[in-house]
């Protein structure tokens, strides 16, 4: 299913689904993710892992009424890393990526900040 | 595998980088020696590195105690081409990707207690030494993860950082298969968040428009 946040209340449509049990939030807007958190059903967490230096905004009832949490993750370590790439070989998950030779990095990096890069950006050497 | 020798050593040859040399500052491409792997330590013949918005940290110095210039990048996709002293778990020829994860001092209290992931010293590629940004690099052996041969250098990168993230993120998460589990943001981690919540079994529920 999809939802565009810029046209509907996507925490309105979340609880019209039963409410998430869990939102990742990836990308870096601060904004966006508090305005998702009343779409969170009972003891639903929102997992925190798009990185920015602006607050999030909640108040306590939104967290208290339904036990409502907010959790920050930062990656893993190297034995993570091998669970992933080899669930990714098991399940078929790839990345969808634009290639740049290293010589071209600053361009490369312009594109990943434009957020219109489809959708990860990859140096090749 | 075919291997194309090449008359000069390569610790004669210079190599190409990309560095920040001060905070705020443009890309610069450089030539500059091979690194030589210390004790514990392994060299990668770069193939393929992941462009990580966490990569704004070293280029806009926001991240505290970075030295420049620096090299960033920590999406790593390569070659092990030497090994330093006192490695004998991995060898030359070895396929290895490096995260974000890019060494632990193991002595800090969350390494004693096996919470390696919260180490207080937690070293980061591209942060707090040189990363991917360019076509060698050296890492600690505890932060080298073994690729796949299914999976080819420029689709590994973007899997240990953006994939590893919300991965772990996801299977430490709570949710269990049928619950609703919303991915928030279709970019580089949100794309493979809404691929790794598929196979999980969620009713997923993508929301871009950020």
């Amino acid at each position: 299913m999809y939802i565009d946040s810029g046209s509907t209340n996507a925490a309105e449509a979340l609880q019209k689904l039963g409410g998430a049990r869990v939102i990742l939030a990836t990308a870096p807007s601060s904004k966006a993710m508090s305005e998702l958190i009343d779409g969170l059903g009972p003891n639903g967490k929102l997992v925190v892992i798009g990185a920015t230096f602006d607050p999030i905004e909640v108040t306590p009832i939104q967290l208290i009424s339904g036990s409502r949490t907010i959790q920050g993750w930062a990656a893993g370590t190297s034995a993570d890393s091998e669970d992933t790439l080899n669930f990714a070989e098991l399940s078929g998950v790839r990345p969808m990526i634009e290639t740049y030779p290293l010589e071209k990095a600053a361009e490369a990096y312009e594109r990943m900040l434009s957020g219109k890069a489809q959708f990860r950006v990859v140096l090749t050497m | 595998m075919a291997t194309l020798r090449v008359a000069v050593k390569p610790e004669a040859a210079p190599m190409k980088a990309a560095q920040i040399s001060k905070p705020g500052a443009d890309f610069e491409l450089i030539e500059r020696k091979i690194p030589e792997p210390g004790a514990g330590q392994v060299r990668i013949k770069v193939q393929a590195c992941g462009v990580c918005h966490s990569d704004v940290l070293t280029k806009e110095g926001l991240w505290p105690g970075i030295q420049y210039p620096r090299v960033p990048g920590h999406e790593v996709a390569g070659v092990i081409d030497e090994v330093g002293a006192g490695v004998s778990a991995w060898k030359k020829g070895q396929r290895v990707g490096v995260g974000w994860h890019g060494g632990r001092d193991g002595t800090c209290r969350e390494c004693q207690r096996g919470d390696f992931r919260n180490c207080q010293n937690l070293k980061i590629p591209g942060i707090s030494y040189d990363g991917g940004y360019q076509q060698y690099m050296v890492a600690p052996v505890e932060a080298l993860a073994a690729i796949p041969e299914t999976l080819s250098d420029t689709e590994a990168a973007p899997l240990l950082c953006a994939g590893i993230t919300t991965y772990n993120a996801l299977r430490h998460s709570g949710a269990f298969p049928g619950d609703l589990v919303a991915v928030q943001g279709i970019g580089g981690l949100g794309h493979l968040g809404i691929q790794f919540a598929n196979k999980f079994g969620y009713k997923v529920v993508a929301i871009g428009g950020v």
